[in-house]
């Protein structure tokens, strides 16, 4: 058995051409205190996922094809938002 | 799914008592419990013993100032409670009272101001969940919430992010729970810089055959936990919410940052445990139900032990816990983490309520057993955590007869103010903005869920909620509800003061069509250590009797919340009334303002009145106009009660002939004002207005007086003795926005502009 | 005619329907209602089916997500497909969206506020025939900015599948968008309560009728040419 422990994490966003006002009202805020600094502010949300061991052992290919159909099945909306996955070990420093 | 849960049964053999505490270590416990050293006398009786730390832990919490009412007890008894009304007095989740065949409501305010101050988002949230279940545990649905919220001043620092969470907060929870907030109050004043006020209220639809009361009784019974799992949430919360803040803002956001983890809450986790219970209720598949409220599983396993005289036995491993480290039976039986709810049920009944837990996917566990000891005995770890013998835990609890400083002399002196030339436009919109529109609040409220509120928070004055239900006789009978407080006046007179609030409950209620039938009441006060906070409260208790008893209308429940003060500044003394009222036809309710949806109806032009007593009566003190100009006087005058229930008798009659097209009681806004409010959600109308001849134009239209203002197509025919009625002009619908007083044009645009946008 | 309401954690606008229709509707199209627990089997056979507003699973994920995924779902989806009327109401837009039974999105309102107020709505002419030019109707939405692309945008248009559009926009919806239809017609989704304005003694608006009549009669025809 593998000593792996595979977490994914998940990173969605909103689309570019779909306004983000969250997004909008943080840059604002931020330009006016620290003016001409910033060129872009984007939102995100992170959902981390631990991966059983007995399902995918240290399979990346395999767990990143599972978080993948999670993601375009319940975790994101195709229409205004897309998506990053990023799979590690977590028992790797 | 099936059954994976076994009984807890209480052993023959209890495992050994766990460590006592270390009594040479009472000076830095004690204080840390918030446990007087004459307290801690009476615990060692009680107990015969030293307490283990989990003991002292139930003693602080269920002998603090928020579960104990220890300073407030032997006032509150003075309060009226009965009438042929009144269902269930205090002293139970919430009060009842009978609206019409079988059907009742249950209502209650409750407070939520520490955790609201510290943590504004999550306190005020958590503040209406707790005060929804305490109503739908008795198996109301609630129909209608209101809230009533006080800050610092506009300018302080702090107020304008505490009301942008607070009411976050509130509607974050509320809508998604399902219940809509119908009304509610809030004002701004510097004494609540350091110590904002979140008072909830809750009503809910209950048949009067089906109220419950939670008993743990029948020896054997299983005590069952169901709802979200415990977390560290609020550790201590009642022994908090008994304490007052220290000097700086900062200093004691830190302070409890450390000790204690704030309570979130789960709205979606309370709309299933609302659903769910109700159904179990309706089922009448337990005997026992409780809201694990402040101080959690201890109050609710107290309370219900309490009312049925038994004792009983709790395995504490069985507890649902959430957390990544195991949690000690201390945190066990004081956290108090959100949505969660302990019943006992027959064996027999079991089967089924635990289909019914299951099929609304809630966390659950059979965690103990009802016994004969009377004792609260509580095991965990192999050790038994608490032996407390439950009836001299509640009866032994604290009482003090705190002292009060000598009431302060009031004598009334008429006020005659001259103002010279006046720049109305200028004085009113200051007097707009100062009491401004609420709309920017209410509107982040779902206030039509339910499909039963007639008149919601956009009226502005009383709501009207039309129950629909198979439970009336009556099919048209309405629920009206109204709050107030007059703190200008309690920081004046606090018996006087407390009158004028109940009574401006009542007129709101009045003009509304309605009549008064019960309060719940907020008393939010400052340092009861304080002989002069101490005198106000007692003072407010008076008052509060007096009001309610000439009205009919008595307290069938409420909350004290003391230790408001920050440093040495107190709050105003703040006792918040929430009235409920009924009105036998909720189609002839009469609105608080003219809105331009119900427009349809009155095309033509509309006459205004002011109806109030005969003997022109007014005051300054309490008025806003004075406020805003920094007048002080000493004018509040005592109350005619005769006038006040004939003046709504008066509109109610004059409503039944030809209906008024609103209706709206003046008090501290002042004649001008009030109409304006009626009419500035439209802006175009056109408004013409005289003065009365026989009174001075500055005091008619800006004074504080106790008269109300109509809108009617035609007098009404006979007025009964003491009350007038003066004609003051015109509304009417042109399509164009002006007022005109006495002939001088003011700008209506700018008018509605300082009164709309007086919150931002 | 009968028509299926369903019932998610937290749908809580199901009773308004439960209440509403009967009380408003009752008599002029003889409406029965039907609850739909989210958890049965099957789809109980009916003439149309409501989706209420609410929090289904506390809008967690996004608003309508969770519930969306639920086996029942996939049984509406045929129905839908067979011309059963369907009207899905704030939440239960939002369910429509999230399941594909309706194009587009609905992201949380451009200010970031939940609103709760009276619009005045413009209904689409050539859909609600004898309805007056704007409709008073009240919303409740946290999440109520609808979204599409401009391909699917063009469709809405070209179809006449916006049903509703905001006088003044709320929240910052596209196109003032407040309600569409799916191509065939079938399946409705709105963020606006056509069932709070639906009695004029309730909250002084009953402009909600001219919409749910029209969805009722949509049903009614089916019942009598299927």
């Amino acid at each position: 058995m593998t000593s792996k422990q595979l977490e994914a994490e998940v990173t969605v966003t909103l689309k570019p051409e779909v306004l983000d006002p969250e997004a909008r009202a943080i840059h604002a805020k931020i330009d006016h205190e620290f003016p001409d600094q910033l060129r872009s502010v984007d939102t995100a949300r992170i959902f981390r996922l631990s991966l059983d061991k007995d399902s995918f052992g240290d399979d990346l290919d395999k767990a990143e094809a599972f978080v993948d159909k999670v993601c375009s099945r319940l975790l994101v909306n195709p229409v205004s938002e897309t998506y990053s996955i990023r799979i590690f070990d977590s028992t790797e420093g | 799914m099936t059954s994976t849960k076994t009984p807890v049964n209480m052993p023959q053999k209890l495992p050994a008592l766990a460590c006592l505490i270390d009594e040479s270590a009472l000076d830095t416990l004690l204080p840390k419990h918030k446990i007087a050293k004459d307290e801690y006398g009476i615990l060692r009786e009680v107990m015969g013993r030293a307490p283990t730390i989990s003991e002292l832990g139930v003693f602080s919490a269920m002998w603090s100032e928020h579960c104990s009412y220890k300073s407030s007890r032997v006032h509150l008894g003075r309060l009226p409670t009965q009438a042929q009304q009144v269902v269930v007095g205090p002293g139970e989740n919430a009060g009842v009272v009978h609206i019409d065949g079988d059907y009742c409501v249950a209502f209650k305010m409750e407070s939520h101001n520490h955790p609201s101050y510290l943590e504004p988002y999550h306190g005020a949230a958590t503040g209406v969940g707790g005060i929804m279940r305490d109503v739908f545990c008795m198996g109301a649905r609630p129909i209608a919430n209101f809230n009533c919220l006080r800050f610092g001043e506009k300018t302080h620092p702090k107020t304008k992010n505490l009301l942008e969470k607070v009411v976050d907060g509130i509607g974050d929870y509320g809508n998604c729970v399902g219940v809509p907030t119908v009304g509610g109050n809030l004002s701004f004043h510097k004494s609540y810089n350091g110590n904002c006020l979140v008072n909830a209220m809750t009503v809910g639809a209950i048949h009067k055959d089906r109220i419950f009361k939670g008993f743990a009784s029948g020896v054997g019974n299983y005590v069952i936990y169901v709802g979200s799992a415990t977390g560290r949430d609020g550790i201590h919360g009642a022994t908090m919410a008994s304490e007052s803040f220290a000097d700086s803002a900062d200093d004691k956001t830190k302070k409890s940052e450390n000790k204690t983890t704030i309570q979130v809450g789960d709205p979606f986790m309370e709309n299933i445990l609302l659903e769910a219970t109700l159904e179990i209720l309706d089922r009448n598949l337990v005997i026992g139900l409780q809201d694990m409220g402040a101080a959690g599983l201890t109050s609710s396993a107290v309370e219900m032990a309490g009312r049925a005289g038994n004792g009983l036995y709790l395995d504490f491993t069985r507890v649902p816990i959430r957390t990544k480290t195991p949690l000690t039976a201390y945190e066990l039986l004081l956290s108090e983490s959100q949505e969660r709810m302990l019943m006992v049920c027959t064996p027999e009944k079991w089967p089924e309520l635990e289909k019914l837990i299951q099929k609304w996917e809630l966390a659950y566990d059979i965690i103990g057993s009802v016994t004969d000891t009377a004792r609260m005995q509580v095991v965990f770890d192999g050790a038994l955590e608490v032996d407390i013998p439950v009836g001299p835990l509640t009866d032994a609890a604290p009482k003090y007869e705190r002292p009060m400083a000598a009431s302060p002399t009031y004598v009334a002196q008429n006020a005659q103010i001259s103002f010279g030339k006046l720049n109305w436009q200028k004085e009113l919109e200051e007097v707009l903005k100062a009491k401004p529109c609420h709309a920017d609040v209410y509107h982040r409220y779902d206030q039509h869920i339910g499909l039963r509120t007639i008149f919601g928070p956009e009226h502005q004055g009383a709501a009207v909620v039309w129950p629909q239900s198979d439970w009336t006789k009556n099919k048209d009978v309405g629920v009206v509800i109204s709050a107030a407080c007059e703190e200008d006046l309690t920081a004046e007179n606090a018996s006087l003061g407390t009158e004028h609030a109940v009574l401006k409950a009542a007129r709101m209620v009045y003009a509304a069509g309605g009549r008064p039938l019960a309060i719940t009441d907020c008393m939010n006060f400052g340092n009861p250590e304080d002989p002069q906070i101490m005198r106000q409260f007692s003072d407010s208790v008076d008052g509060m009797t007096i009001a309610c008893k000439e009205l009919d209308a008595p307290v069938i429940g409420g909350n004290v919340s003391l230790y408001n003060e920050t440093g040495s500044t107190s709050i105003h003394p703040t006792p918040m009334i929430g009235m409920v009222g009924k009105i036998e036809d909720v189609h002839r309710a009469i609105p608080a303002a003219l809105l331009g949806r119900y427009k349809k109806n009155t095309e033509k032009s509309i006459s205004v009145y002011w109806l109030g007593p005969d003997e022109w009566d007014h005051s300054w003190v309490g008025s806003i106009f004075a406020r805003v100009k920094g007048i002080k006087t000493n004018d509040l005058a005592a109350v005619d009660y005769g006038y006040e229930t004939t003046a709504g008798a008066a509109i109610h009659s004059w409503n039944e002939k030809t209906p008024l097209f609103a209706c709206r009681d003046v008090a501290s806004s002042g004649a001008l004002a009030t109409i304006l409010k009626m009419v500035a959600c439209s802006q175009k109308v056109a408004v013409h207005l005289n003065t009365p001849k026989e009174i001075d134009s500055h005091t008619f239209w800006l004074a504080r007086n106790q008269g109300y203002i109509a809108f009617a197509s035609e007098l009404a025919e006979a007025l009964p003795p003491g009350i007038k009625a003066l004609s003051l002009g015109e509304v009417s619908f042109t399509g164009t926005s002006e007022l005109r007083l006495d002939g001088q044009a003011l700008n209506m645009l700018n008018l509605h502009n300082a009164w709309k946008g007086g919150l931002r | 005619m009968r028509i299926g309401v369903f019932q998610f954690p937290a749908s809580n606008n199901f009773d308004d329907w439960m209440l509403g229709l009967p009380r408003d509707y009752g008599q002029q199209f003889s409406v029965t209602v039907q609850k739909i627990w989210h958890q049965e089997a099957e789809l109980p056979l009916c003439d149309a089916y409501i989706l209420p507003g609410g929090f289904s699973y506390g809008d967690y994920l996004r608003a309508g997500a969770i519930a969306s995924r639920s086996p029942l779902l996939l049984k509406l989806k045929v129905a839908a497909d067979a011309g059963v009327p369907i009207l899905g109401v704030c939440n239960g837009f939002q369910v429509l969206t999230e399941s594909k039974m309706l194009p587009g999105a609905l992201l949380p309102n451009a200010d970031g506020e939940f609103l709760c107020f009276y619009t005045e709505l413009i209904p689409d002419k050539s859909r609600f025939l004898l309805a007056p030019k704007t409709l008073s109707v009240p919303i409740a939405h946290g999440m109520g900015r609808y979204f599409c692309d401009q391909a699917v945008l063009e469709n809405l248009k070209n179809n006449q599948q916006i049903l509703l559009r905001y006088k003044q926009n709320p929240n910052g919806s596209t196109e003032d968008i407040a309600g569409i239809a799916n191509k065939q017609g079938n399946v409705w989704g709105m963020m606006p309560h056509p069932e709070r304005a639906s009695a004029r003694s309730i909250g002084g608006s009953s402009d909600g009728q001219w919409v749910l009549k029209e969805f009722l009669s949509m049903a009614k025809q089916r019942v009598i040419n299927p």
